[in-house]
């Protein structure tokens, strides 16, 4: 029998900090719930056998869950036959920078996401990024620039932010 | 700095996220839900993990050569990075030297995959908790070190994947150094089922998408469709009833997330005159490649 102790202290006190990470990797409230819990339930099984601190495991298993959801369980946006409620085409050249920005993060795939939220609100190095998602360092290297180049190339970015820093 | 923003930004949006206070018992409900399944499961897949060890590509008596059916390396470069083979897609990278064990996420469940491993010096790899044990032998030499592969079938792949959680699997080389450990995966499947494609639009399920050209359409002047599907398979894309280009399955059409990526800009968006919010019908029509063999998965 696994020594599961500790796995829901865990969760009662670690898993708001992995909420907000999941939050930021889906861009939305529910969807994040979801992966986070999805994350957490694959940890239960391993828990007995985590060498050291568990969050880096459990913050592993969130990542390359993300990485790899759409396959299992697609739940993104679909065309719909009503109009939006933002109605008004204007009011897109009036959203603040910030939302540009998050709308552009929003876009980009799933990997590039994934690399950009463990870089730059983790603040991983490039190293535990590659072990977190499981991909090579060169791979996190190339993944991290292509998502910057699409951040800076977006119009209202560069608009806004200096033109392409 | 777009970094500095970047870091800005993503700190004040974590801090709008509320908190779910029934989280561990809800966890705790999912992990009885898997349990469940993995019990009724469990002869099914013990049957099915006979049936493809027996399957299993491996050619002891040749150990300098890779097992047929895989792709030729080298898939580590002499500095340790892994590099890019034609046609496949790395993952799972894993790097240690002595017994380890590797948390080794199954993908999805239709696509072969191939387990690469580098060394420094010849030897051997064991891998427990893939069905019967497997062993890799580590001795193609590729510059200054030695590669060697496994192959998993599909079929296999597949078991792994209802599983539903990452598999551990222990890895115990018999030489010391310095080891790797990789997945590649086809960019593309040979083969989709209808429970695989789960799109707005099959080729199991054709129809129209009924649609509003997003308001966000004004920055790139392009819309983006979003596809599964076989090799060869060619979609002609008609918006709104007049032509639209047309999206090919390719390995250069294949993102970062394992989809074909097809942007319709110009010259279509000026002919069609494509504007923000617009009300538009598109129309997918497959004219080439294995009939059924595709799922849109968004248009936006």
């Amino acid at each position: 029998m696994a020594d599961r102790s500790g796995f829901d202290e865990f969760v009662a006190t670690r898993s708001p900090a992995l909420l907000r990470t999941a939050y930021l990797l889906t861009g939305d409230h529910g969807l994040a719930e979801d992966l986070l819990q999805t994350a957490l339930a694959k940890c239960w099984f391993a828990w007995g056998r985590i060498d050291g601190p568990p969050e880096p495991y459990v913050r592993r298993a969130l990542a390359t869950t993300y990485a790899t959801w759409w396959r299992r369980r697609w739940r993104g946006e679909r065309p719909t036959g009503e109009v939006p409620d933002r109605g008004d085409p204007a009011a897109t050249s009036h959203v603040d920078d910030r939302d540009a920005l998050w709308r552009a993060l929003g876009a980009l795939p799933r990997r590039q996401r994934a690399v950009v939220v463990l870089r730059y609100y983790e603040d991983l190095s490039e190293a535990e990024t590659a072990s977190a998602l499981g991909i090579s360092t060169g791979t996190v290297k190339s993944q991290a620039a292509k998502a910057l180049a699409t951040l800076r190339r977006d119009a209202d970015l560069a608009g806004t932010m200096g033109g392409g820093q | 700095m777009i970094e500095n923003e970047l870091r800005d930004l993503l700190a004040d949006r974590a801090g709008s996220v509320p908190d779910n206070p029934a989280r561990t018992r809800e966890v705790h409900a999912r992990v009885g839900r898997i349990r469940r399944r993995r019990t009724a499961g469990a002869a099914f897949v013990l049957v099915l993990v006979a049936l493809a060890g027996a399957l299993l590509v491996r050619l002891p008596g040749r150990p300098e050569t890779l097992p047929a059916g895989v792709p030729a390396g080298p898939y580590f470069g002499d500095d340790g990075v892994s590099r890019a083979v034609p046609g496949y897609r790395g993952s799972g990278y894993f790097t240690f030297g002595g017994d380890a064990v590797w948390s080794y996420n199954a993908p999805f469940p239709m696509l072969p995959v191939v387990i690469m491993v580098g060394c420094e010096s010849r030897g051997d790899l064991t891998l427990r908790g893939l069905g019967d044990d497997r062993r890799i032998s580590c001795r193609v030499p590729v510059g200054d070190h030695y590669e060697g592969a496994l192959l998993l079938p599909a079929r296999f792949v597949g078991v792994l994947s209802k599983a539903d959680v990452p598999v551990d699997v222990h890895v115990e080389p018999n030489r010391p150094g310095r080891w790797q450990v990789g997945v590649l995966q086809p960019l593309l499947p040979d083969r989709l089922t209808a429970d695989d494609l789960r799109g707005v639009l099959s080729g199991y399920e054709p129809g129209r998408i009924d649609m509003f050209v997003p308001s966000y359409f004004g920055q790139s002047r392009t819309l983006a469709v979003f596809a599964e599907c076989v090799r060869g398979v060619r979609l002609e894309i008609r918006i709104s009833g007049r032509p639209a280009g047309t999206l090919d399955c390719v390995d250069r059409n294949v993102n970062d997330d394992g989809l074909i990526e097809h942007r319709i800009g110009d010259p279509y968006v000026t002919r069609l005159g494509l504007r923000p919010l617009q009300h538009i019908l598109v129309d997918f029509r497959q004219v080439a490649g294995p009939p059924k063999q595709w799922a849109i998965i968004t248009v936006g």
